[in-house]
């Protein structure tokens, strides 16, 4: 059983087709990265992977449940998602707040699995202070502990390093890898190719609503592909001491 | 200075129980018969079947016991439904400004109510106006409800707007009748905008404490989900919560709290608006504590509005609404000022 499954979903809101055709069959213990230029579906195919909207036309299954069979806390010891940005108008701590995922398990350890889970985004210095205070960057990695802390075997993210600075772009796709590496299922969109090419097992290039290719980074990430997609030309070049590839727009654009 | 300090919940709920406690012996004491505390004391002892030896008079028991204690128990109902209600609608709509009056939810109980008392108290008695207020409410409030909501949203500054408007259709609706249908059961066009406990009997708090005490009981069981709602809908949603159902939940039981409320002691503002920011502000936004917090504060703030407003002014009674509103008003700006400066304000 495939942790997470889409056959032939497609998912439309007025007429308009904003999935079509989409198929992914995702490995249990494998970080994948959805990317594509804006408007490509990204963002809906991870609600609807998660159950969060109901696809128009095809099935869903997570952990081998159609996410509309399951009731909705069962659903949450399944998957956990992390959304672009998570805006709270009213101040509690940040504790509080990652503790909150704890809420499908009802434990009694929720404060020393929500303080693991803060110290592994480097957040635990935050833990009393008011969320709304932080930085975007900041409300990103807390909101990352709270998603963790949910402890469960699949994950959705939804551009997890948007508002991060460079080192804590690399703490959390580490992080997300590690998860990988220990059983989980990563499944998070993303707008950096590099990041994407160097962290993720599997890449899904989205295109218009549809799956434009899906694969490893190297089979996935060529400059034909990403540069047909994103209509900007593309030189993938090895870097000489790194050991991996990188991805960068030539200057100037395609037909101009 | 981004350290949150709070207060424990223990010592909040302790606090605003003994402030309570002593509020409603002042009340009882205070009026054109003045009753000492001791003897406040004295005559609801004896009432219980004791004998503390004290001494009072018998029109002093009279007055306590048949005019007094009624009233002030309604305050303190009235006062904990409109608290908690309050403090329930902020969370389940996200909206720090989701007070009951703002919605339109109490305007719309109170023509709901006056509807019903012209209509059907001749066939089902007493229950006729909270009935009535009820249903006046879940229409407002469903009303304000779906013109707010947009794309699996609820557009905070739509569901004032909405709130607003529907208050003043209701609200004057309500005034309209007391006017036009000249009946003394539907009281002054002032009970539908500021409200009195001036009407309070043995009776009426019967009828109004039952209503309440389902949503004071009941609602503390929703904590848990709200705080998850506060997170947002779909985060909400990611961990668990129906927040359809939940929503409808909550919006029934505030609306038969604030039904059973307005259909007593008419429309009283501030109170649900006023009491939950100041619990936030000293004790932070956590439901658990939030719900039985904002109910006695409620009820605390009702009780010493209403002493005012039937001693201040002796032997006339100002509606007990102008006083949480005088009170409420100046209080709300320094609230709104201390929370910016301690979490960043409203944006």
């Amino acid at each position: 059983m495939k942790p997470v499954v889409a056959d032939a979903i497609g998912y439309t809101v007025d007429g308009v087709p904003l999935l079509e055709d989409v198929s992914l069959a995702v490995d249990a213990g494998t970080f994948t990265a959805v990317v594509g230029p804006n408007g490509a579906g990204k963002t809906t195919l991870v609600r609807v992977l998660a159950g969060e909207l109901r696809p128009t036309v095809g099935t869903v299954r997570v952990q081998g449940n159609p996410p509309g069979d399951v009731s909705p806390l069962a659903l949450a010891r399944l998957r956990a998602v992390l959304p672009q940005q998570t805006i709270l108008l009213f101040a509690f701590r940040c504790l509080d707040v990652v503790m909150m995922g704890r809420h499908p398990h009802g434990d009694a350890d929720a404060e020393s699995k929500a303080m693991a889970a803060m110290e592994t985004t480097d957040t635990l210095q935050f833990s009393s202070r008011a969320y709304p205070t932080l930085s975007g960057g900041e409300q990103t990695r807390v909101s990352l502990a709270r998603v963790l802390a949910q402890e469960t075997p699949v994950l959705f993210l939804d551009e997890p390093t948007a508002s991060l600075d460079l080192s804590h772009q690399e703490l959390v796709m580490g992080t997300l890898r590690g998860l990988s590496r220990a059983g989980a299922t990563v499944v998070a969109v993303l707008h950096d190719l590099n990041l994407a090419s160097r962290f993720a097992d599997r890449v899904v290039l989205m295109h218009r609503g549809r799956v434009f290719a899906e694969g490893t980074p190297t089979e996935v990430l060529t400059a034909d592909a990403v540069a047909e997609v994103y209509e900007v030309p593309i030189e993938v070049v090895d870097h000489p001491t790194l050991g991996y590839s990188l991805i960068l727009p030539r200057a100037g654009r395609m037909d101009g | 200075m981004t350290e949150s300090r709070r207060l424990s919940g223990r010592t909040v709920l302790a606090a605003l129980g003994v402030g309570l406690i002593a509020a409603v012996v002042v009340s009882l004491g205070s009026g054109a018969v003045s009753i000492s505390p001791r003897s406040v004391v004295g005559i609801l002892l004896d009432h219980a079947g004791f004998d503390a030896g004290t001494t009072f008079t018998s029109q002093q028991d009279a007055v306590l016991w048949s005019i007094r204690l009624p009233r002030v128990l309604l305050g303190v109902v009235v006062g904990a439904g409109l608290g908690i209600a309050g403090a329930a609608l902020q969370g389940i709509f996200r909206n720090p400004l989701a007070d009951p009056q703002l919605i339109g939810l109490s305007s719309g109980a109170a023509l709901g109510s006056a509807i019903a008392v012209l209509a059907l108290e001749a066939s089902i008695g007493a229950f006729a106006a909270p009935f009535g207020a009820f249903a006046g409410g879940i229409l407002a409030g469903a009303a304000v409800y779906s013109i707010a909501r947009n794309q699996g949203r609820t557009e905070v500054v739509t569901l004032i707007l909405a709130g607003i408007a529907v208050a003043a259709v209701t609200g004057a609706g309500a005034a309209f009748l007391s006017v036009v249908a000249d009946d003394p059961r539907l009281g002054s066009p002032l009970f539908y905008s500021l409200g009195s406990l001036g009407v309070a009997t043995w009776r009426l708090f019967w009828v109004t404490a039952p209503l309440v005490a389902v949503a004071v009981v009941w609602l503390p069981f929703t904590a848990r989900r709200l705080d998850l709602v506060l997170l947002g809908e779909r985060e909400a949603g990611h961990l668990g919560v129906d927040v359809e159902r939940l929503r409808i939940e909550v919006l029934i039981l505030c609306t038969l709290a604030v039904g059973a409320t307005v259909a007593a002691a008419g429309v009283i503002g501030f109170v649900g608006l006023l009491v939950p920011h100041a619990i936030r502000l000293v004790a932070g936004p956590g439901h658990r504590l939030l719900l039985p917090a904002s109910a006695l504060g409620g009820a605390l703030l009702v009780v010493v509005a209403d002493v005012v407003a039937r001693t201040v002014a002796l032997p006339l009674e100002v509606p007990v609404g102008l006083l949480t509103a005088i009170v409420g008003g100046p209080v709300f700006l320094w609230l709104i000022r201390r929370t910016r400066r301690e979490h960043g304000g409203w944006g």
